[in-house]
């Protein structure tokens, strides 16, 4: 039985990934995507802990550092900043912090 | 609610550009110390930047308008993603704005850099004889040259989980964007919290539903992944739960059951008070809280948003 949902589960991971080797009319081009993985943030699963809905994910450099943050807008109109902690060459995201706004967290009037 | 980041005012600094669901355009300008506190977007007549269909404020209800050009008529969209970019290559930023429906139109910018007077109507982005327009009720749209011939591209995700592209095929400052071809397909699975079906997988694979994208170079290999917030329902396996556990089910299972009536009734309402809304968030929040405790239990559908990268091959 156990046998059975492995071979199932290796059956439908190999055909979510067969269904992202996408290519588009026109050109010699490919997309092609390696199988999705979810980005971790301080150690956990991004958004583990955040519990945000709708996470819009944006590269952006917020501070003026010269290094990309991952900025991530929610359904409440929260801005969270994600700093690369990592090592040169390496991406590591340290822990969400509210993006601010003249000293308060920052929110958009979302409804 | 998705940010751009872009020089809207012209200071040098990078400010802010957000579409949100209230249906109008804003911009958080950014500063040497910080980011300001989010301002409306306004037109060369000094009103909002929006389409058909917002959230009223002053009448707190959803609300209607029409800023169709002049002799046609636009449909009643609701406007939920504002991109800045120089359309035309006229030195200045246009705004592009993504309706919830699939649709996009522009606004002009006949102003100058730094000063925008945008156009007091909504221009339908044409695509061949028919209007641009991605299918699955877009989240956000990201402007891109995603196959590298100097040209921006249209990539957008959407609410049912496929990611598209649109490739432009105009000249600089003249943009004729195909018809959409997809990256990702759509998820394949009940959009919210619960509805899951019996094939789900026994773990996270893949966002499924609500997928804003950006397209980025995220690994400095030279070519644009794809970074993808969105929802996904997976179902774990079952387990044998102790005496406690069984306990502890039963008193959350109460509890889940009290705040979802207590949800229904606000549901039925046809319009509500500010204090109605908040209590409608805290409760959604609360459901979510039960629901993600009782997933420990229970092998019942459980959904949860994460951020994804689809690594270009």
């Amino acid at each position: 039985m156990k046998g059975i949902m492995v071979a199932a589960v290796a059956a439908l991971v190999s055909t979510t990934i067969a269904l992202e080797r996408v290519s588009w009319a026109g050109g010699a081009r490919k997309a092609e995507f390696e199988a999705p993985v979810r980005l971790l943030a301080d150690g956990k699963f991004l958004n583990e802990v955040e519990n945000m809905l709708y996470p819009s994910p944006v590269l952006l450099d917020v501070d003026s550092d010269g290094q990309r943050e991952l900025v991530c807008g929610d359904l409440w109109g929260r801005l969270r900043v994600y700093e690369n902690v990592g090592e040169e060459g390496d991406t590591t995201w340290g822990p969400a912090v509210k993006l601010q706004s003249e000293g308060k967290d920052l929110e958009l009037p979302n409804w | 609610m998705c940010p751009q980041g872009v020089d809207f005012n012209a200071d040098g600094v990078n400010d802010l550009v957000v579409g949100t669901m209230e249906g109008v355009a804003f911009l958080v300008p950014g500063s040497t110390s910080g980011f300001k506190q989010p301002e409306r977007v306004l037109d060369c007549e000094g009103r909002h930047i929006l389409l058909g269909k917002f959230f009223n404020r002053e009448a707190s209800k959803w609300d209607e308008t029409d800023r169709s050009p002049k002799g046609k008529k636009n449909p009643v969209d609701h406007c939920v993603a504002v991109v800045a970019v120089d359309w035309d290559a006229d030195g200045d930023l246009d705004l592009l704005l993504g309706a919830k429906e699939g649709r996009f139109y522009l606004r002009k910018n006949k102003g100058k850099k730094g000063q925008p007077e945008f156009t007091a109507y909504n221009e339908p982005i044409p695509a061949g004889k028919s209007v641009l327009e991605v299918p699955g009720e877009l989240t956000a749209p990201r402007l891109v040259d995603w196959n590298d011939d100097g040209r921006f591209d249209l990539v957008c995700g959407s609410h049912d989980g496929g990611v598209y592209l649109c490739e432009n095929k105009g000249k600089k400052g003249k943009p004729a964007f195909g018809k959409p071809e997809t990256l990702i397909p759509p998820g394949g699975q009940p959009r919210f919290m619960g509805s899951g079906s019996g094939n789900l997988p026994a773990e996270p694979l893949r966002p499924t539903s609500g997928c804003y994208v950006d397209a980025v170079d995220y690994d400095g290999d030279g070519d644009l992944d794809l970074l993808v917030g969105g929802r996904c329902t997976w179902k774990p396996e079952e387990r044998q739960l102790t005496a406690a556990e069984q306990q502890r089910v039963k008193e959350l299972l109460a509890e889940e059951k009290s705040a979802q009536a207590e949800m229904e009734k606000l549901d039925a309402k046809a319009s509500r008070s500010e204090e109605e809304r908040a209590t409608w968030s805290q409760l959604y929040r609360k459901l979510e809280d039960l629901d993600k405790e009782l997933c420990t239990y229970l092998p019942r559908p459980r959904s949860a948003e994460f951020v994804w990268l689809y690594r270009r091959r």
